[in-house]
């Protein structure tokens, strides 16, 4: 019998691959370890001594800590602060609107299926590196807040609440974004999970009001590879999720001007979000679950040598 | 066109509604536009069976339908047309589609009743120059039918068309205007040539008749006449005259709108190779006995342009070859006459053929050969009755004619005319169809029932020479025999005159002459002028003041007066000598010549019974049979080579024929001998071909439009492939159809391609 650790994650990766396992907590796990394994490294070690940011001394803090090299610069003790001693604050936000419950094949996960799976592995990974993790599930309304914490049992948490919710109306992401930026505490990181099917400037302006209040955003626009090129042939009567209508075309024919649709909608969202510096960044289902996790780490990263930057800079 | 006289048109010709329109194929042309719905149901109901399809990103499908729909609306009635067009195109290419005036009006009316007339008599057989005698493949009949189905062609499918063959006589093949052109094309297809004579006359005026009763309108009615226009049909030998041909051609121009157009002639004759022919052969005696020698006369013309050369002609007798004689060398146009003496060992009917033979055929093989059918007799039994007779043999007043009938001592063998001579009162007592003539000399008068006995037997055929004298009574003559014209007696007699009171000298007396027009009876002393006939002198005579309708002066004395007439009455024939038979009147009966005058007389009075043995191709054969031959086993044995190759045996009809019954059949299509079987008697019949078929030079179409005197189109043997045909248009048209088929064809599936997408994918929703 294969011991866990020889089983080979990465395969799980693959999202056909989740979507034959049943379980959003076994399928997050499978997720973080594959992406680990992948990367020949493993949360369980060094994670503790992984040197992520510097805080003036106070009595009391363990001598070793003290980063002399600081001192010798700032003539200030400064302790050396480890990844597993940092603070951040995650706030997971994911639609769960009608739209996302769509899928094109039984093969793909909906986008709401890779949207939960992406959610719970970054909740995993993160209160893995002790960061506080919060969630906000929504679709016209907020339908689910869990406030940000690291505390043992809050991954459980999270996971519960993303697999109890199931979509039923549309999508009104001005109105949540404002009303989410009004709940957030202090400055969060936010990572926003969904299709985003709305108007491109409401949407636009609901991450405005978030960066506004000066919280990090990460903008992960989910979308199914069918909802990308529309492959279908022959007369088909399309019935819009979230009441929004029905349609009996021959979709070669709408093709091509649905592309340009879809592309401009991405387009504007994109640009909007680099005007505002928010990491957007866009996943079919079929993209392998590592991209995104890697897409988290890499902002994290980024966040934490800005912040030591900044201590840097006032020292 | 008038729509109100097309309507007309239709109703008048019962002609099927399709026939007017525009495809050869017009059913396949109606189920190419029932076809054209097929798309448009499809497009119906794809619109009612569709996938039903849960989608999210419904926003860019409404933004991408905004912007497109007209556009996608287009492309869509787009592809449809392209799919309709492409059905229907392909259908009316294959339904082969044309253009003309009956299918575009602003073309104008063209629909023409078409009238072809093709002649396909004995002449259209000739070979050409390269070909073998009998090889149809390149007769003129071949060439003619290849132009009529090349007009046939040409013409357009809507147009009406009668066909009329020439061969005698003239046959409407097709005679309502046909429209199916398939059923055209067979029936002249299946038209033959014959061996049968021209008949032009015929072919026109059937023609005219259907132009008569054609629904076309005047200006829409063409004739075409196909033949080789054989010299002697259409080219009169009197200069400045019309041959019936010629006079027939210029009525059926006259039928015509406007001949110039109208009426197309078309000379299918070629240069014919050399062409021998036997135009006749006869006996010269019209009696032919057992063992009595017979001349036989064969006449030989070349028709051709060269001398003809080491030919032969070879004569059998019942099948065996009896002779073969060198022809001399015959120069164009010259003509060979040929005798031979033969004689036959049985009675009965006998045939004789004659065949050129030798080296090379010539353009026309059937005229090479010729039949005779012959009745030899074992003898001919003659009634004479004198109205004085005589103490010695040549006291009475029949002892001269009997003698000149039976000139032979006693015996010196059996001849061919048996008399048998009785007195004036034992005439009531005979059976007279015992006998094949009945003479009557210085008979004084007959009772009522005597006369009406003779006119029965000359009635049913039988023959009566009446010769007068003293004992004559002219009053009783002329009220029961002449009867005002209508009865035995040809002339209504006068009382006898002395012709030698006038002179008082005898050389003076009137002597015999030929009367004009020389009458075939003694037409062998035209050429013979120091015959003891002219020298004869005649003392006394009647002379006649009336005579009946058809009668014929034979004989005529040099005062003009009548010595001889002939007339025919019912089957049979009359004689009327106006003077004696004996020396009384006329020393006639002493002259050597008396004998051949009266085997003559007798020949005219009792003609061979087998002359109506001998036939042209398309006669009947109809032989009289008596009440016993009715009930026997008939056949008829039809020999189409005569070398005994081949040979059919059929049985004949019976048809009525008087009180009796007789024998039919027929007509005969071929010359040929027939052996009709009549129980264990077997009786010839030759046919013969037309002699007149065998002159294979035409006539100059412009020498003929000059006698007719007015234009006329002359059309080349080629004619019709100068045109392009409806059928050549109707195919061109096709084929383009069925290119722009394939363009749309490649249009479509761009098009689709384009509209379309790779693969199909289902959707589902969770």
């Amino acid at each position: 019998m294969m011991t866990e650790a020889e089983i080979d994650y990465r395969k799980y990766l693959d999202p056909k691959a989740l979507a034959r396992v049943r379980g959003l907590e076994l399928r997050a796990r499978m997720i973080v370890e594959g992406f680990f394994s992948g990367m020949h490294r493993s949360p369980h070690h060094g994670a503790s001594v992984e040197f992520a940011d510097h805080r003036a001394y106070v009595q009391g803090d363990d001598l070793r800590h003290i980063d002399w090299k600081v001192y010798g610069k700032t003539d200030k003790y400064y302790i050396k602060e480890y990844e597993q001693e940092t603070n951040l604050t995650l706030m997971v936000v994911v639609d769960a609107s009608e739209s996302m419950r769509y899928r094109s094949h039984n093969d793909l996960m909906s986008k709401y299926d890779y949207a939960t799976s992406v959610a719970a592995a970054i909740s995993y990974l993160a209160l893995k590196q002790q960061d506080s993790v919060g969630l906000a599930v929504f679709d016209e309304n907020i339908r689910s807040f869990i406030r940000p914490s690291n505390s043992g049992h809050q991954w459980r948490l999270v996971v519960r609440e993303l697999a109890a919710q199931t979509g039923r109306t549309k999508t009104s992401m001005k109105r949540i974004l404002d009303e989410l930026s009004e709940r957030l505490p202090g400055r969060t990181l936010i990572i926003i999970i969904g299709d985003l099917f709305d108007d491109a400037d409401a949407v636009l302006n609901g991450l405005r009001q978030l960066r506004y209040r000066r919280h990090e955003l990460i903008v992960w626009n989910i979308w199914d590879p069918a909802e990308l090129t529309l492959p279908f042939s022959g007369p088909m009567l399309f019935e819009g999720l979230e009441s929004s209508g029905r349609l009996l075309i021959d979709p070669r024919s709408l093709r091509e001007r649905y592309v340009e649709e879809v592309n401009a909608f991405r387009d504007q969202l994109k640009t909007g979000c680099g005007k505002m510096q928010v990491d957007l960044a866009f996943f079919d289902t079929a993209t392998p679950l590592d991209v995104a996790l890697s897409g988290y780490l890499a902002t994290r990263s980024a966040r934490l040598r800005q912040r030591s930057a900044r201590i840097m800079g006032k020292g | 066109m008038n729509p109100l006289h097309a309507v007309e048109l239709v109703a008048n010709t019962n002609v099927n509604h399709l026939a007017a329109a525009p495809f050869l194929h017009p059913t396949l042309a109606a189920g190419a536009l029932g076809l054209a719905l097929i798309p448009v149901l499809i497009h119906l109901i794809n619109r009612r069976r569709y996938v039903k399809v849960p989608w999210a990103a419904m926003r860019f499908l409404l933004a991408a339908k905004r912007g497109r729909a007209r556009r996608v609306r287009i492309e869509q009635f787009l592809l449809l047309a392209l799919r309709i067009a492409v059905i229907v195109l392909f259908g009316l290419g294959i339904a082969r589609p044309y253009l003309s005036a009956a299918t575009m009006p602003i073309l104008g009316d063209s629909r023409v009743h078409r009238i072809v007339i093709l002649d396909n008599s004995l002449s259209m057989r000739a070979t050409t120059s390269g070909g073998v005698a009998g090889d149809e493949a390149a007769t003129r009949f071949l060439r003619a039918k290849r132009c009529v189905l090349r007009l046939l062609d040409s013409f357009a499918p809507t147009d009406g068309i009668s066909v009329v063959t020439t061969a005698n006589p003239a046959t409407p093949v097709v005679e309502q205007a046909a429209f199916d052109r398939r059923q055209v094309r067979d029936r002249v297809g299946a038209i033959q040539p014959t061996h049968r004579s021209t008949d032009v006359v015929g072919s026109m005026t059937a023609a005219i008749d259907i132009l008569r009763d054609s629904p076309f309108p005047p200006a829409n009615r063409a004739v075409y006449l196909v033949s080789d226009f054989p010299q002697t049909i259409w080219q009169s030998k009197a200069s400045g005259q019309s041959t019936a041909a010629t006079l027939a051609l210029t009525r059926l121009a006259n039928a015509l709108h406007d001949p110039a157009t109208d009426l197309t002639v078309i000379n299918v004759a070629h240069e014919a190779r050399p062409n021998l022919a036997i135009s006749r052969m006869e006996v010269t005696s019209s009696l032919v006995g057992v063992r009595h020698p017979i001349r036989v006369s064969t006449e030989v013309i070349n028709y051709s342009r060269v001398t003809a050369r080491d030919r032969f002609l070879q004569v059998r007798r019942d099948g065996q070859i009896i002779r073969s004689d060198p022809l001399p060398p015959l120069k164009p146009g010259a003509t060979a006459l040929l005798h031979m003496t033969t004689e036959f060992s049985r009675a009965g009917t006998r045939l004789i053929e004659a065949k050129i033979t030798g080296q090379g055929g010539d353009a026309l093989s059937v005229d090479d050969s010729r039949y005779l059918s012959i009745d030899v007799r074992d003898g001919i039994p003659v009634l004479l009755v004198e109205g004085r007779r005589g103490s010695t043999a040549l006291d009475g007043d029949a002892a001269y004619l009997a003698t000149a009938l039976s000139p032979a001592l006693p015996g010196e063998g059996k001849l061919l005319v048996s008399p048998k001579v009785i007195a004036e009162s034992e005439l009531a007592g005979e059976s007279l169809a015992d006998y094949s003539a009945v003479m009557l000399c210085n008979v004084a008068r007959l009772s009522r029932q005597t006369w009406a006995q003779l006119e029965a037997y000359v009635e049913q055929g039988g023959g009566l020479q009446i010769y007068l004298g003293d004992r004559v009574a002219v009053d009783h003559y002329n009220r029961y025999g002449f009867a005002e014209g209508a009865g035995l007696i040809p002339a209504r007699l006068r009382s006898s005159v002395d012709a030698l009171r006038a002179t008082n000298n005898t050389s003076d007396a009137p002597t015999f002459e030929l009367a004009q027009p020389v009458h075939v009876m003694v037409a062998e002393f035209a050429d013979y002028a120091e015959s003891g006939l002219f020298t004869a002198r005649v003392d006394r005579y009647f002379p006649v003041d009336q005579r009946s309708n058809g009668s014929n002066v034979v004989l005529q004395f040099s005062n003009g007066d009548a010595a001889l007439v002939a007339s025919s009455f019912g089957r049979g024939r009359v004689l009327l000598w106006t003077t004696t038979a004996n020396m009384d009147w006329t020393n006639l009966p002493a002259r050597g010549d008396f004998v051949s005058i009266a085997m003559s007389a007798t020949s005219f009075l009792a003609p061979t019974q087998g002359a109506h043995r001998n036939l042209l191709v398309g006669a009947s054969i109809l032989e009289p049979l008596t009440p016993t031959q009715s009930a026997l086993p008939l056949s008829v044995l039809a020999r189409h080579d005569t070398s005994g190759g081949s040979a059919t045996v059929e049985t004949p009809a019976l048809v009525p024929n008087g009180d009796a019954l007789a024998l039919r059949y027929g007509p005969i299509e071929v010359a040929m001998p027939v052996t009709v079987t009549i129980g264990k008697e077997s009786l010839v019949f030759a046919i013969n071909i037309d002699p007149s078929e065998s002159d294979l030079a035409s006539i100059d179409l412009a020498t003929l439009v000059a006698d007719i005197g007015m234009p006329i189109h002359i059309g080349t043997n080629d004619f019709g492939a100068e045109q392009v045909s409806a059928a050549q248009r109707s195919k061109e048209l096709a084929r383009a159809a069925l290119c722009v088929v394939v363009v749309l064809l490649l249009v479509e599936m761009w098009t689709a391609m384009r509209l379309g997408s790779h693969r199909a994918v289902v959707a589902t929703a969770t």
